[in-house]
């Protein structure tokens, strides 16, 4: 009754609540952060500490917001799936991550301890130091949980009732791994920026001043007195890339939309070349095609009198390359788009009187306007966190993946070398996901509304068709070159084109010897190949069955605030992998990687990689499964793991197939987190080639590139076999096409 | 009744598959642990380090696994894992590193049984680190460049560091990136000791427009220079002359300002897991017999062994005349940090371009 009452103050305060608790929390931080400095002074003069002091103040920030919105919640009304919930929910991911930062930016003095001698001091300050955050860990755990799980209503008997405990407390561990394998050593990262000598209050104007510095922000290259900073360079590229690869995308998509079943077989074939290759492949290909001593550039000077020179090897030759590598992406997504174009809707709109021009401009182009800008978003941000390419053909250019990377792998690396660029493009990246995010959820709506009908035809004025058919006979030339350049390379002297025939790359990579009746594996790349097969076979079911089940877990859990989980999860899932590798490196290095922790945190990058896929796949699978089936069978009695291990997963076979396939494919070709975590007996594939680049043995590495190509290929011809012998392949295709959705939509 | 037999032995065939994969894992785990095994970052040129690996294998039967880094990518690799090293021995790669990684802790003090059969500088490597390093050999710095490029872009062959400064070679010089690669900070280092300090980091920040790369590990620059993506590298003469065993069309020339010789080095790694087969190896790497094996893949730098019999393909790095190398100033972390900074924060920022 008293709650009626009070309802109108507390609606405008339910309003205020959000950015109120916000902006008290950023003033109480400081404040705070001097109080506690005394107490961790003491700590520190145990144990030099590394440069993380910044980060138990991140932590503790995040642990006093925590409090804050937790304590602000009891003023927004209890309603289901309200604010109230969303901010129990932040308030306990928010002490969960702050307390896990205050324990990471611990760890290092307590393993230096416990490395240095004094056994018996360590354990006593082990607990003394970690009892605190370790107990709110449990504590916010515990919160999440009920948060979850209780939906402020009495018990309901439903079909998910029996479960959702069980199911609260699997998506608080979600969030719970997610915060500690993600944020965490993203915040230590960033916690550089802010470091100041052995202080532990964060320096602000310190930290702007680094995030502003002319390194990456200078603009002289539009005056041209010198050239422009990383991050203004990486943004440019990005955006450059991203609309090239769009119009790229569009021009054949509505070519290859009007053409013959076979045409659009090929191109699929074609397109998706570059998405089963390493990126840096096309790159290097393309050095070879254009470069200085390219085949073209050699034509052209011997033909036309056209002076080679080196310009392919800077902005120009990777906005090529990051077009050709990222191109498919926005082909698809407009393909798929203009295929759901329904045919009764352009034979209405002919009806009444329209021209070809108006059922372009008013049909079509709406149709692919919001997948397009979801294109552009994607591109933008895997241009960004490309670092294969910028290293193989940057030249001198300086973008951020290659600055984050040079910093952290010369012993250069002060803090904030590191932490800047990883702050912006987890920034810039997360930016670009909020906006996607919108772009995407109306695309999905638009093109769920017109799905059922007929495929209609879009037209294209002919001018426009024959441009757009003589860029896909360029386009699909150019990838020709490329891959002929690395697959000629492979077997010439030097990897040169010109060079003489030889078998000597694969030797040196490949070679087998049989001694005395024993097989040996002579060549230095087998290492590094089997590391990499046997970590995306593992890798890749794994992945598959974790998103799929949290996806459903998600959906169909009867837990509270899932979407907010699911788009919190999304998000923390989109950070480019250079910076999750690099993160690694800052808050697990530390405390000594032996050699399986490495290769549990590169199994951790692949597979961290791999979720987001899987999540959104399985997502768009679900929906087309009728939520009634489970319901069904929790009325017969049947628990939620029977469920979903009885009903649920057969229904997802082919998609679960189709996804570990991509997943197989995304763990071989994944350069950016591996790549600063490799060392002498952590090599996976990638990580050969672009250190074989790096010295310039071209000639092994266009040969591994062929190896690479013929393993996965025929992994994915296997897949394939295997499952469509036991299923219809028409269910492996709706599969496939989920896949691209997906795809996108990650 | 049928559905669920077929459910339950479906269930139980995974089980099945499960649990034969993790007992493969396991296997294979116990497998490897039986094997002697070391462990060898190795910066010397990569057709080494695969010879070493594979002799070494072949006469020891140990298992030795190998990641090539250049030198400055060694030791940063050494300084993250130095908690718990799985690494056992550094072999090769420019003598600084090996002094800084020395000077930090992060290696062995260890005296060959053969310390006596080693050359001069070699010996005097190993001493101004407090025998945590040994030399393995010397290279010689200089320029590297093919003919029919250099009339491409009608210049004359560099002589001199100053030649390379001239706006025809804009864009087609390279060398090592200072801050990856040892070689690059060798170039750094000679120039310092050569035109002081300040002129040094001038001299580089005017060279800096007509650098077309800074490449990640020293040999690439060369290579680049053989497949015609660029001029002239500065690199060393001992990756010259391999490649100009392999046919390449390359010239090289010594700068007539002066140059400076580094010392490959090699170095174990302090708390290794293998420190006794780390020793073997220590020694094997120094023997006449390894060392001789290293001309087979035209790996030409001058031996530290001196039983090793001369070659007139080889630069002795003691002949030529060249200004003595201050090792100890330019090993050290501060200098080092110091030069490094100057080079990133001058030299390759946006408003020297």
């Amino acid at each position: 009754m008293s709650n009626d009452l009070a309802m109108p103050n507390l609606s405008k305060l339910r309003r205020m609540a959000f950015p109120m608790s916000i902006l008290a929390g950023g003033g109480f931080l400081p404040a705070l952060a001097c109080a506690s400095t005394g107490l961790h002074r003491s700590v520190q003069d145990v144990a030099p500490v590394a440069n993380f002091d910044a980060l138990w103040s991140i932590g503790v920030a995040a642990i006093v917001l925590g409090g804050l919105i937790w304590a602000v919640r009891l003023l927004a009304e209890a309603e289901e799936g309200g604010l109230r919930k969303t901010l129990e929910v932040l308030g306990a991911l928010l002490g969960f991550f702050g307390a896990a930062s205050v324990s990471m930016s611990h760890l290092p003095e307590i393993v230096g301890i416990g490395v240095g001698g004094g056994a018996g001091n360590a354990g006593a300050v082990g607990t003394r130091v970690l009892a605190f955050p370790v107990a709110l860990m449990l504590t916010s755990l515990g919160a999440l949980t009920v948060a979850l799980a209780w939906r402020g209503d009495r018990w309901r008997i439903s079909a998910h009732g029996r479960g959702r405990y069980g199911f609260a407390l699997a998506t608080s561990v979600w969030l719970a791994s997610l915060t500690v394998l993600v944020c965490v050593p993203i915040a230590s990262a960033w916690s550089l920026v802010w470091s100041h000598g052995e202080s532990a209050i964060p320096n602000v104007l310190l930290g702007i001043d680094r995030l502003l510095a002319s390194r990456y922000w200078s603009l002289k290259c539009l005056s041209g007195s010198g050239s422009c900073g990383s991050a203004v360079n990486s943004i440019a590229l990005g955006t450059v890339v991203a609309s090239l690869a769009c119009l790229l995308g569009l021009s054949l998509a509505f070519y290859v939309h009007r053409t013959t079943r076979r045409v659009r077989k090929w191109m699929a074939v074609v397109v998706c070349l570059p998405m089963i290759t390493p990126p840096f492949l096309v790159g290097l290909g393309l050095s070879q095609v254009f470069g200085q001593a390219g085949f073209v550039s050699l034509l052209l000077e011997a033909t036309l009198g056209i002076a080679r020179s080196r310009w392919f090897f800077g902005p120009y030759g990777l906005i090529l390359a990051q077009v050709l590598v990222f191109f498919p992406i926005a082909y698809f997504l407009v393909l798929g788009s203009l295929d759901s174009v329904g045919r009764t809707q352009i034979e209405a709109a002919r009806f009444l009187g329209a021209s070809d021009m108006d059922v372009l401009r008013s049909v079509t182009l709406p149709a692919v306007r919001d997948p397009l800008a979801v294109a552009l978003l994607i591109v933008f941000v895997e241009a960004l966190s490309d670092i294969g390419n910028p290293l193989v053909i940057g030249g001198k250019l300086r973008v951020l993946s290659t600055e984050l990377f040079y910093s952290s792998s010369a012993e250069l690396a002060s803090g904030e070398m590191t932490g800047v660029p990883a702050l912006l493009m987890v920034v810039i990246a997360l930016g670009m996901a909020a906006v996607k995010e919108r772009f995407s959820a109306r695309s999905g709506r638009a093109r769920a509304a017109v799905f059922a009908d007929e495929r209609g035809r879009c037209e294209l004025p002919p001018i426009a068709r024959w441009g757009a058919g003589g860029l896909l006979v360029a386009c699909v030339l150019v990838l020709g070159a490329v891959y002929a350049a690395i697959g000629i390379g492979a077997f010439s002297a030097g990897g040169v084109v010109t060079g003489a025939f030889t078998l000597e790359n694969f030797v040196r990579g490949f070679g087998i010897t049989l001694s005395g009746g024993e097989l040996s594996l002579t060549g230095s790349a087998w290492d590094s190949l089997i590391a990499s097969l046997s970590c995306a076979f593992l890798v890749a079911p794994v992945g598959g069955v974790i998103g799929m089940a949290m996806v459903w877990i998600l959906q169909r859990g009867g837990i509270a605030c899932s979407p907010l989980v699911e788009r919190i999860s999304s998000y923390v899932l989109s950070v480019p992998s250079v910076v999750i590798g690099a993160g690694f490196l800052l808050a697990f290095g530390h405390l000594g990687l032996s050699t399986r922790g490495a290769w549990a945190l590169i199994l951790l990058a692949m597979l961290i990689r791999n979720l987001a896929v899987c999540m959104r796949f399985g997502g768009v699978a679900l929906r087309r499964v009728d939520s009634s089936l489970g319901e069904i069978s929790g009325l017969f009695g049947a628990g939620s793991l029977t469920t979903f291990s009885r009903v649920i997963a057969p229904m997802l076979r082919s998609t679960f197939v189709v996804c570990v396939a991509y997943g197989f494919v995304r763990s071989m070709t994944m350069l950016g987190s591996v790549l600063l975590l490799s060392s002498a007996e952590n090599q996976v594939a990638t990580t050969y080639m672009i250190d074989r680049v790096g010295i310039g043995e071209y000639g092994v590495s266009m040969a591994y590139g062929v190896v690479l190509a013929a393993c996965i290929g025929s992994v994915l011809s296997l897949i394939w076999m295997f499952s469509s012998v036991r299923k219809n392949a028409p269910e492996l295709r709706k599969a496939i096409g989920d896949l691209k959705a997906a795809v996108i939509h990650a | 009744m049928r559905i669920a037999g077929k459910a339950t032995t479906r269930s139980l065939r995974t089980a099945v598959l499960l649990g034969a994969g993790m007992a493969a894992l396991f296997l294979a785990d116990g497998a490897l642990a039986q094997v002697r095994r070391l462990n060898l970052v190795c910066s010397a040129q990569i057709e080494w380090c695969e010879l070493i690996q594979a002799e070494y294998q072949k006469a020891s039967g140990v298992r030795v696994t190998m990641i090539h880094r250049s030198s400055i990518e060694a030791l940063a690799l050494l300084l993250s894992e130095r908690k718990n090293p799985r690494t056992d021995v550094w072999f090769g790669g420019t003598g600084d590193p090996h002094l800084q990684a020395a000077e930090q802790g992060l290696t062995l003090a260890y005296k060959s049984r053969i310390f006596e059969d080693l050359q001069p500088w070699a010996q005097a490597q190993a001493e101004r680190a407090a025998y945590r390093t040994v030399g393995v050999y010397s290279g010689v710095l200089g320029f590297a460049y093919r003919a029919d490029q250099l009339a491409r872009v009608a210049a004359e062959p560099p002589r001199c560091w100053r030649d390379l400064v001239g706006p025809q070679f804009s864009g087609q010089v390279m060398m090592g990136n200072p801050g990856s690669s040892g070689t690059g900070f060798l170039i750094l280092a000679a120039l310092t000791q050569i035109l002081g300090e300040d002129a040094a980091i001038a001299y580089l920040k005017t060279l800096h427009r007509n650098i077309a790369q800074y490449t990640h590990g020293g040999r690439g620059s060369i290579e680049n220079v053989v497949r015609g993506e660029a001029t002239v590298a500065i690199g060393f003469m001992h990756d010259a002359i391999a490649a100009r065993e392999r046919g390449a069309n390359l010239e090289f020339s010594l700068p007539c300002e002066g140059t400076v010789s580094e010392i490959g080095s090699m170095s174990l790694i302090a708390g290794s897991a293998n420190i006794d087969e780390a020793r073997l190896f220590y020694e094997w790497a120094l023997s006449s017999e390894a060392q001789t094996q290293a001309r087979k893949v035209s790996a030409f730098q001058f031996p530290s062994n001196r039983r090793v019999a001369t070659e007139s393909r080889v630069v002795d790095p003691g002949l030529s005349a060249l200004p003595a190398y201050d090792h100890r100033k330019f090993g050290s972390a501060e200098v080092r940090k110091r030069l490094l900074g100057r080079w990133l924060n001058e030299v390759n920022v946006p408003d020297n371009e």
